[in-house]
């Protein structure tokens, strides 16, 4: 394959994967909540609330956007 | 999802139940089915999209004739049904859909750890199918090549809908779904909560001045408890000195006097009465006395003359005579005119009765006498009596009185009027102040009561505490989801430009000489010349670039499944099923395409006549895991002469038409 193609390896994917923001690392995680729930697992509001919460705990609102 | 078996029974040219098992492993991803046009070929790849979704591919015009129908067998079928076993995720799932009639039925089983199928409830068994493999993507995996892509045309194909469906944009695009839902739900919670700290500001306010209330309530109960107790010790000091004072002994007194007074007047009447009956009674007394004894005297001389013989006519006359002469009457009173007339009158009638009459009238007087007489004396000895009584009365009632009026004293009218002023003042007051007390009582009891409900709870502190996690929940999936959404913006055209840059490559391999350009703005692609001027394009120029896109999708979502914790996760990865993807390409290009599908699914089952797998034979064996042939099999008829066709795989030649069956239908032979 030509070396453009080879950009579009499990490699170059996973590698991409490494450089994503945590709000992105959060929103990765949240689509496997997601799609675990679309594919038949019971997960109700209250739970799908906490494992958000698991999710985003690393996100920095930054000082201004704090709530106190 | 890997396909693992097919099945049909009664489906379009397939009367009996056959079995096409496919290869599924790494080394040999690819399964082959030769048959010559009308073998059957679409109608098996149309068993997979109608067995997995109800649905089949627009080629197949006469979907409403599914089922097997042959004027030689008499009809339809007794009939129709595709199994399709297939694994995904791990798991070995059963499809199967029935067709009776119009009437389709649909079956989803799970392989349990015994080798059993555990069957998904009816209701649910297409829903959790479409979650396996959505029906709009199944068109992406199960495509008839020269049809492809339901009949699209090259304009019309966009990057777009399908970068969605089959990339993991769709997933994506659910969880920024399922984010603002959360949220949604969230601002909710803090409304709620909002609501409730107003509410619960309220309910303070409302305390606050219950608890203010209370306290002045407290106070002003002390100050009117204090008053009644004053009032009450004021009212028993007057009354006692109002009972020392002894009015009421007094009034009592002087209403016993008068009453006894009365009584004495009426005992004194009954004296004087009966005092005067007496006197009466004593006049007559005398009277009859007298009456009595002249009777007697009377009766004594008439027995005496009687008995000696004597009988004087007029006996009394004498007596009469005498008693006119003395002018007195026997008792010795002087004789009244009326008296005298009387005697008078005996006088001239004496004499003239009979003397036993006048005795037996004499005895008869003297017994009236003495029963009178008698009758006279109960009558005085009542009177005596009630005398004697009323005298004794007479003397208790005075001695009563003259008691009580010994006991009599006087007293100051207005120092005791002056008291009893004093003790209705402080009645009044004590009266009042109960009053004040019973409202202050209700006043008090309905702001325990307010008190008591709008207390602040601990349940304001913990409101506060969960509203500020649930807004910072909020913030943060805010962030998440405009990162989210900034990246999923980008990689829809990182995503299109990945898929253009792999067709490029795969143009490249070709000798079609067009270049091809994205339109990331309407993620349209199309053949363009050196200069970006679109360009026309042959049939096998449009199947290459169909094939070439759908690979090219393929491999990308093979790429992105075997991506842990991604963000594009494909919603499904199916094999590639095609029928006749070669038709229109020459040669050069069919092998190039093949390396293309080969390269881009781990699983591949091709469909295909004679002419376009001859060609590529050489390259393709190598990946064969499964080869299959379809035989046509044509009703005997003496009158007609049928073209034997043959087909040599491997040196081997196998018949691709029969003459020799009682009724047209399509056997599945299993040539690998």
């Amino acid at each position: 394959m030509r070396e453009e193609v080879e950009l579009f390896t499990l490699e170059a994917a996973k590698q991409e994967q490494d450089e994503w923001s945590v709000e992105l690392r959060a929103f990765a995680g949240m689509v496997g909540k997601v799609r675990r729930k679309y594919f038949g697992m019971s997960i109700n509001d209250e739970q799908m609330e906490k494992l958000f919460e698991e999710l985003v705990q690393d996100v920095d609102l930054g000082a201004d956007d704090e709530v106190n | 999802m890997k396909l693992i078996s097919l099945t049909t029974r009664g489906w379009r040219r397939f009367l009996d139940e056959s079995t096409i098992d496919f290869s599924h492993t790494s080394d040999k991803p690819v399964t082959l089915i030769h048959g010559e046009n009308g073998a059957g070929k679409t109608a098996l790849l149309n068993a997979i999209l109608w067995c997995t979704t109800g649905r089949t591919t627009p080629r197949l015009k006469n979907e409403t004739n599914l089922r097997y129908y042959s004027t030689e067998l008499g009809g339809l079928s007794d009939e129709c049904y595709v199994t399709l076993i297939f694994e995904h995720e791990d798991i070995v799932w059963c499809a199967r859909r029935t067709l009776d009639g119009k009437k389709e039925d649909f079956q989803l089983g799970k392989q349990n750890a015994a080798g059993d199928y555990e069957w998904v409830s009816s209701g649910l068994a297409q829903k959790e199918m479409n979650l396996i493999l959505p029906p709009r993507m199944a068109t992406y995996f199960f495509f008839d090549g020269e049809g492809f892509n339901q009949g699209q045309t090259h304009s019309e194909r966009s990057f777009g809908e399908s970068v969605k469906n089959i990339l993991g944009f769709e997933f994506a695009r659910q969880t920024l779904d399922e984010i603002e839902r959360i949220q949604g739900v969230l601002n909710r919670e803090i409304n709620k909560i909002n609501k409730r700290a107003q509410e619960n500001s309220k309910d303070a306010k409302e305390y606050d001045n219950a608890v203010q209330q209370l306290e002045k309530i407290d106070v002003s109960f002390k100050i009117f408890a204090t008053k009644a107790k004053e009032a009450q010790a004021e009212i028993d000091v007057l009354q006692v000195e109002i009972d020392a004072y002894g009015h009421d002994a007094i009034q009592q007194r002087e209403t016993d006097i008068r009453v006894a007074q009365e009584q004495l007047r009426e005992k004194e009447i009954a004296l004087s009465g009966a005092q005067e009956g007496l006197r009466g009674m004593v006049r007559s007394y005398a009277a009859l006395a007298f009456s009595l004894d002249l009777a007697k005297k009377g009766r004594e001389i008439l027995k005496n003359k009687r008995q000696s013989g004597q009988y004087p006519a007029k006996f009394q006359r004498p007596l009469i005579r005498e008693l006119l002469d003395l002018g007195e009457c026997i008792c010795g009173s002087p004789l009244s005119e009326n008296q005298r007339k009387i005697l008078e009158q005996k006088l001239d009638v004496a004499g003239t009765e009979l003397e036993a009459d006048r005795i037996a009238s004499a005895d008869r007087k003297a017994t009236l006498n003495l029963d009178q007489f008698s009758e006279f004396q109960r009558e005085h000895d009542g009177y005596k009596k009630t005398i004697d009584e009323s005298l004794g009365a007479i003397k208790t009632i005075k001695a009563e009185i003259s008691r009580l009026e010994s006991e009599q004293t006087s007293f100051n009218e207005n120092e005791f009027n002056a008291l009893k002023e004093a003790l209705k003042q402080q009645k009044d007051k004590r009266d009042n102040a109960h009053v004040e007390l019973a409202s202050l009582k209700t006043n008090r009891t309905a702001y325990e009561s307010i008190r008591n409900r709008r207390k602040p709870t601990n349940l304001s502190a913990g409101d506060e505490a969960r509203r500020n996690r649930l807004e910072t929940l909020v913030k943060k999936l805010e962030k998440v989801k405009t990162a989210a959404e900034q990246y999923l913006d980008k990689t829809v055209s990182v995503t299109a430009n990945q898929i253009a840059s792999l067709m490029r490559h795969d143009l490249r391999r070709t000798d079609i000489s067009h270049h091809i350009h994205v339109d990331i703005e309407t993620l349209k692609f199309a053949y363009v010349d050196k200069n970006g001027k679109e360009v026309g394009e042959s049939t096998g120029e449009e199947l290459f670039l169909n094939l070439s896109f759908a690979s090219a999708l393929s491999k990308i979502a093979a790429i992105r499944s075997k991506i842990e914790n991604g963000i594009l996760i494909p919603g499904a990865v199916g094999p590639l099923v095609i029928d006749a993807p070669f038709g229109d390409l020459d040669p050069t290009n069919a092998r190039i395409v093949y390396e293309v599908l080969k390269e881009s699914t781990d699983q591949l089952v091709l469909l295909l006549s004679r002419s376009h797998w001859q060609p590529l034979d050489d390259v393709m064996r190598p990946s064969l895991g499964s080869e299959y042939l379809l035989v046509r099999q044509h009703a005997q008829s003496a009158d007609e002469e049928l073209e034997l066709k043959e087909i040599e795989i491997e040196g081997k030649v196998y018949p691709l038409v029969s003459h020799d069956f009682d009724y047209p239908t399509t056997l599945i032979e299993r040539i690998k």
